[in-house]
C-alpha cells in the first residue's frame, strides 16, 4: 500500500474493526507511521479503560412499575399542604338539606309554570309575515288562473279560464254526476265512516 | 258502595275516552273549513234548479263589488264544512251527493287565531282543476270563478268557519 489510506480507514483501523485484506494491506502502510501505531495503543488502553469502569448494560433495579413507583416516590418526598377542615356550625348542619328540598321544589314548580297547559306557542304577538299573493298551478292544459287581492270584496279572488262547462243537464241535487266509483269519492266525506282524509 | 262502584266507571269510562283521544294526534281539528258553491248568472236564476237556496245580501253586495264576480243573480247550491286536521287532508263535497266539486285543503302551518294558510285543490268533474297556498282569515274567504253552467257560472267559496258553540 503506497498511498495514504484515508480518514474513515483509519478511524476504522484505531477501532479494530478492519478485517482480512484491508487490514493486511493497512498494516503494512502503518509499520513505516510509528505515530499511528502509538496512537492505536493509546486509544485500546482508553477503551479498556472505560469498558472496566461502566458495565455494558444494566437494568433498573426496579422494572415494574418504574413509572408509578417514581412518582410516588416524589410524592413522598414532596412536603404536602396543611388541609385545614371546617365542620359546619350545628344550625347550618340542620339547614342544608331543608334548604336543598326547598330549592327542588321551586325548581320543579317553576317547570310546571314553564310547560304550560296547552302545549301551544302562541304566536299572536309574533311580527306579522309580508302577505304575498298565493302561488297557483293549473294541471289540466288550457286551463288558466288569474290571481289577484280584490280589497272591494276584501277576498283572494281566482278567476279561472278554460275550463270545461259542466253541462246543463248535470243536476245536482240528484247525484246524476256521480260518474263510477272513483277512489277520490270514497275519501271524500270525512264523516261518513273512519276514513278520516287520507295521509299526506 | 254502588256510588263508588258508578264512580269507578265513569272514571274508566272517561281515562278510554281520553287514551282514544290521544291515540293519533294529528287527528286533532285545528279550525274549521266551508266550502260554499254559488251558481251567478245574468239571465233565469231559476235555470238552476229549484233547490238552490237564497244568498244573504250581505253576501251578494259583496261578490258583485269585484267587477269579475259581478252578476245580477246569485244562488246557493250547496255547502259543506269539514274539519281541518292537524296531520291530515279533508275533503269538502259542497254539492253532495255530487262529486262535481271537491275541495281537498289541508294546513300548511298551524293556524293562529287571525291567519290560517291552507293547502288547497279544487277538483271539478273528477279533474284536479287548481292547486294553491291559500291564507285565509276571519272574514276574508277565498272566491274561485269556476265553470260555466246554465247560461251562469260557478262560484266557490271557501271560507274559515266559525267554530260552534256549545249549547246551552
Amino acid at each position: 500500500m503506497n498511498t495514504t489510506p484515508d480518514e474513515t480507514t483509519l478511524a476504522r483501523w484505531l477501532e479494530d474493526e478492519l478485517e482480512g485484506d484491508e487490514l493486511a494491506a493497512f498494516e503494512a502502510w502503518v509499520s513505516g507511521h510509528p505515530e499511528h501505531l502509538a496512537e492505536r495503543e493509546r486509544v485500546r488502553k482508553w477503551r479498556a479503560m472505560i469498558s472496566a469502569a461502566v458495565p455494558a448494560a444494566e437494568e433498573p433495579p426496579y422494572p415494574d412499575f418504574f413509572n408509578s413507583r417514581v412518582a410516588r416516590a416524589i410524592r413522598e418526598n414532596t412536603p404536602q399542604p396543611a388541609v385545614t377542615t371546617t365542620t359546619p356550625a350545628g344550625w347550618r348542619k340542620f339547614l342544608m338539606p331543608a334548604a336543598a328540598c326547598a330549592g327542588m321544589m321551586l325548581t320543579f314548580w317553576l317547570g310546571t309554570k314553564t310547560h304550560g297547559s296547552s302545549g301551544e306557542v302562541d304566536v299572536t304577538g309574533a311580527p306579522k309575515a309580508i302577505p304575498v299573493e298565493p302561488l297557483v298551478y293549473t294541471p289540466e292544459k288550457g286551463v288558466e288562473a288569474q290571481c289577484f287581492s280584490s280589497s272591494k270584496a276584501s277576498a283572494t279572488v281566482i278567476v279561472l279560464n278554460g275550463v270545461d262547462a259542466i253541462p246543463d243537464e248535470t243536476d245536482f241535487s240528484d247525484g246524476t254526476s256521480m260518474r263510477g266509483g272513483r277512489e277520490i269519492e270514497k275519501t271524500a266525506s270525512i264523516q261518513m265512516d273512519n276514513m278520516e282524509g287520507t295521509i299526506r | 258502595m254502588k256510588l263508588w262502584l258508578w264512580i269507578s266507571a265513569c272514571g274508566m269510562l272517561a281515562v278510554s275516552n281520553l287514551t282514544m283521544a290521544q291515540e293519533d294526534p294529528g287527528k286533532s281539528k285545528i279550525g274549521m273549513v266551508r266550502v260554499t258553491v254559488y251558481h251567478a248568472t245574468n239571465g233565469n236564476p231559476k235555470e238552476a234548479g229549484v233547490k238552490t237556496s237564497a244568498v244573504p245580501k250581505e253576501t251578494c253586495e259583496r261578490l258583485s263589488s269585484e267587477a269579475q264576480l259581478r252578476f245580477k243573480h246569485y244562488g246557493m247550491l250547496g255547502q259543506d264544512t269539514q274539519p281541518l286536521l292537524r296531520s291530515y287532508e279533508s275533503w269538502a263535497q259542497p254539492l253532495k251527493p255530487s262529486g262535481e266539486v271537491l275541495v281537498r285543503f289541508d294546513a300548511k302551518s298551524h293556524p293562529t287565531k287571525k291567519t290560517t294558510v291552507l293547502d288547497l285543490e279544487l277538483w271539478l268533474s273528477h279533474k284536479k282543476i287548481l292547486k294553491s297556498d291559500v291564507h285565509l282569515e276571519g272574514n276574508r274567504p277565498l272566491f274561485v270563478l269556476g265553470p260555466e253552467w246554465r247560461k251562469g257560472r260557478l262560484i266557490i267559496a271557501v271560507a274559515l268557519a266559525p267554530e260552534a258553540k256549545p249549547g246551552p
